[in-house]
């Protein structure tokens, strides 16, 4: 234990006389302080409030995982050019001693910034509020909210009704896996108000079709209640109105079924079961369960980082990286572009024989999905922002991606660093 | 008693190490059956000119490279054994320490991966600061230290462990005569303390004032291994300058004597074609 927290604070050390967390501060404060005159708002301070807390925590993950990257990639780089590692491998430390202390020093340095920007952010927001001009009793109310960085949170204000103007919105889906890699991500978005519940969603890609018909079947205890047929293009967000009784009913369960100009369901797909009802869950549970995600997220990639260190130079572990980093958090993305742009619009026809594109997808393009981590899942950020429940099951999720990268990088100081010549490495 | 310090700390025997390529190809051959023992209370000195394969000698005995073949045993164990790192003090011929780090943090550092308890690390830092002569700049980040002071607080965390076998690679590399003369006192008084001290240099002088032993290494090959004064015997020579020149020039005219005269005959041709004089002057 003493070796580990050795390394550990000298991590930690050697971070903090860099600078590294000040810098990560002054970044992340400069963007917070920009942001909301670059961005448009309705000019209210809610609005200005939920710009600069959505954007902000949005590039304090992105900062934090490539902080984290750079900083395990450019430590390994330091250690071996100083010719450390010759010097620590003639001490009694084991590689994944050395390894899983790096790991968490990474995650207690960057989680110690993000504090530190968080305190910021609700001081800001205290001033921010200040500035406008609302009544004593409010600012006073508003100030009695905010005033100790624990209990501001950018949900608790979103929950709050009256301070959200009344509007909760719920994102019951999210992807769909159809066959073929098409991937939808429909969202059932409720206002519980006055306004009627309606379907949003957007096919994100078609890869043998041009435009796809689906029947979607709203049903209650296996009772259908509403019932649409509609031709979706992929990327272009569909919108279907629902009849506002239908907020009334809980549990609701979305049919989505996709067929072709014979109406003849080619894939039938069943979603989830929908509750209208929110999952119950604290906010300091969500900010527990989000804080958790994102240190997967830093660990992970830090974990990459350390063992691309290993086996490839600087500036190669650098860029292979961000590549698995680029593909993890733009998979759909990245997927729509390759295969749904110039796609034939030919009713029957199939481009698996002929495009050679589907070799690439098959031999390539798919395992590389496979083995990328969801960085999109880990991005917890959204969903906090939303007020959505951040459930435990995207820990599986995220887990069955994350944890092959953890278990590659220790494995490899377990069991092939200790076999290796330390000097050849340096 | 007796048999303890008749043990060798350090075997290595028939060691021989060869460097590959990417492809797994010989590339250089580094060390060729090399063989020496070291004992309690003893210095020894692993001598030889630049890329003589002293380091790499050092390397093995510290489990940082693996020998090719033959045997390098520390302790009557492996190179590699992790408990044998506890025994073993090393001061590696570069200053290979973290810069944002103070002289005083560097030892603590390799202090707590030695697992020292808190007081005796505390104790053992002042005491070995003390004992370099760095008191004075323990506070202050190594990237400001000069090289002679790096050497000192290498040497220092070198001796953290209060180690049994000592191993030094150059180390009074960057020193000035004074530091020079302080680091031969110190290797003085603790051989005197009963450990063994393996010194790898290219200074001559060095090895002629401090060692009991000597291992002279040219290309890789152990041209000469002994006590010093027996050494000196042997070869009638006064000092370790005369010694290691005249082992030298042996081993070379013993190589050129391995040349037949086809092989003389191309060389010649290499140096502008069968003269005469030239064949002449090789063979002499």
């Amino acid at each position: 234990m003493k070796v580990f927290n050795a390394i550990l604070w000298d991590s930690i050390r050697h971070a903090w006389r860099l600078r590294l967390p000040f810098i990560l501060i002054f970044l992340l404060g400069l963007v917070l302080l920009t942001l909301p005159n670059w961005v448009m708002h309705d000019g209210s301070p809610e609005g200005k409030l939920r710009i600069m807390m959505t954007y902000s925590g949005h590039l304090q993950i992105y900062a934090l995982s490539f902080a984290a990257l750079f900083y395990s990639i450019w430590f390994e780089k330091f250690e071996r050019e100083n010719k450390v590692n010759l010097l620590i491998a003639t001490y009694p430390v084991s590689h994944h001693q050395k390894i899983l202390a790096r790991l968490m020093s990474y995650v207690l340095i960057l989680w110690g910034s993000s504090l530190i920007f968080q305190a910021g952010i609700g001081f800001l927001t205290l001033r921010t509020f200040q500035q406008f001009d609302i009544s004593i009793q409010e600012k006073s109310e508003l100030k009695s909210r905010l005033l100790t960085v624990r209990e501001y949170s950018p949900l608790q204000l979103i929950e709050d009704q009256d301070f959200e103007q009344k509007r909760i919105e719920r994102q019951f889906m999210q992807a769909f896996p159809l066959n073929h890699g098409i991937a939808t991500g429909f969202d059932l978005l409720v206002t519980p108000q006055q306004d009627p519940l309606y379907l949003r969603g957007k096919l994100m890609s078609l890869q043998d079709i041009g435009q796809a018909q689906l029947r979607f079947e709203v049903r209650h205890e296996n009772r259908l209640v509403w019932a649409a047929e509609a031709y979706i293009q992929p990327s272009v967000e569909f919108y279907q109105l629902l009849p506002a009784e239908l907020s009334k009913l809980s549990p609701l369960r979305l049919d989505l079924i996709q067929g072709n100009e014979e109406k003849k369901p080619l894939y039938y797909v069943q979603a989830e079961p929908l509750s209208l009802s929110r999952p119950k869950g604290s906010f300091i549970g969500n900010l527990l369960r989000a804080t958790m995600l994102s240190s997967l997220l830093i660990f992970t990639m830090a974990a990459i980082g350390i063992f691309l260190a290993q086996i490839l130079s600087f500036q190669g572990s650098l860029f292979t990286s961000l590549v698995i980093y680029i593909i993890g958090s733009f998979k759909q993305d990245i997927h729509e572009l390759l295969f749904s742009s110039g796609m034939p619009n030919i009713p029957g026809f199939s481009t698996e024989q002929l495009d050679p594109s589907t070799i690439f997808y098959s031999i390539l393009w798919k395992p590389l999905l496979f083995i990328t981590p969801d960085f999109q899942v880990l991005n917890p950020t959204s969903k906090l922002m939303n007020g959505e429940y951040i459930p435990w099951d995207d820990f599986i999720h995220v887990g069955s991606t994350t944890l092959p990268f953890l278990c590659v990088t220790l494995l490899y100081a377990l069991y092939f660093l200790p076999r290796q010549e330390v000097d050849k490495r340096s | 008693m007796e048999d303890s310090v008749n043990t060798p700390l350090v075997e290595v025997a028939h060691l021989k190490k060869v460097f590959k390529d990417f492809w797994g190809r010989p590339k250089v051959t580094a060390l060729h059956d090399v063989g020496l023992s070291i004992h309690k209370k003893e210095v020894c000195a692993l001598i030889g000119p630049n890329g003589s394969g002293k380091t790499t000698l050092v390397k093995i005995l510290l489990g940082l490279l693996f020998p090719t073949s033959g045997s390098a045993k520390v302790f009557g164990q492996n190179c590699f054994e992790t408990s044998n790192k506890y025994r073993i003090g090393f001061l590696a011929e570069e200053n290979c320490f973290y810069k944002h780090l103070t002289g005083e943090e560097t030892l603590n550092f390799y202090g707590r991966l030695l697992s020292l308890p808190y007081v005796e690390r505390h104790d053992r830092v002042h005491e070995l600061l003390k004992l370099t002569g760095m008191e004075h700049a323990a506070k202050r980040p190594l990237g400001e230290y000069s090289l002679g002071m790096l050497r000192r607080i290498g040497l220092a965390q070198a001796l953290l462990a209060d180690p049994e076998l000592l191993i030094l690679d150059e180390p009074t590399n960057g020193l000035d005569p004074l530091g020079i003369e302080e680091v031969h006192q110190l290797i003085l008084e603790l051989k005197a303390r009963g450990k063994a001290i393996l010194i790898s240099t290219h200074l001559l002088a060095e090895s002629d004032e401090i060692c009991d032993q000597l291992v002279l290494l040219h290309q890789g090959t152990v041209l000469a291994e002994g006590k010093t004064h027996e050494l000196h015997q042997q070869h009638d020579t006064h000092n370790m300058k005369e010694l290691f020149l005249k082992l030298v020039k042996r081993t070379n005219a013993s190589h050129l004597k391995q040349l037949n005269d086809k092989d003389l005959n191309k060389v010649a041709v290499a140096h502008e074609g069968p003269d005469q004089d030239f064949l002449d002057q090789l063979q002499k």
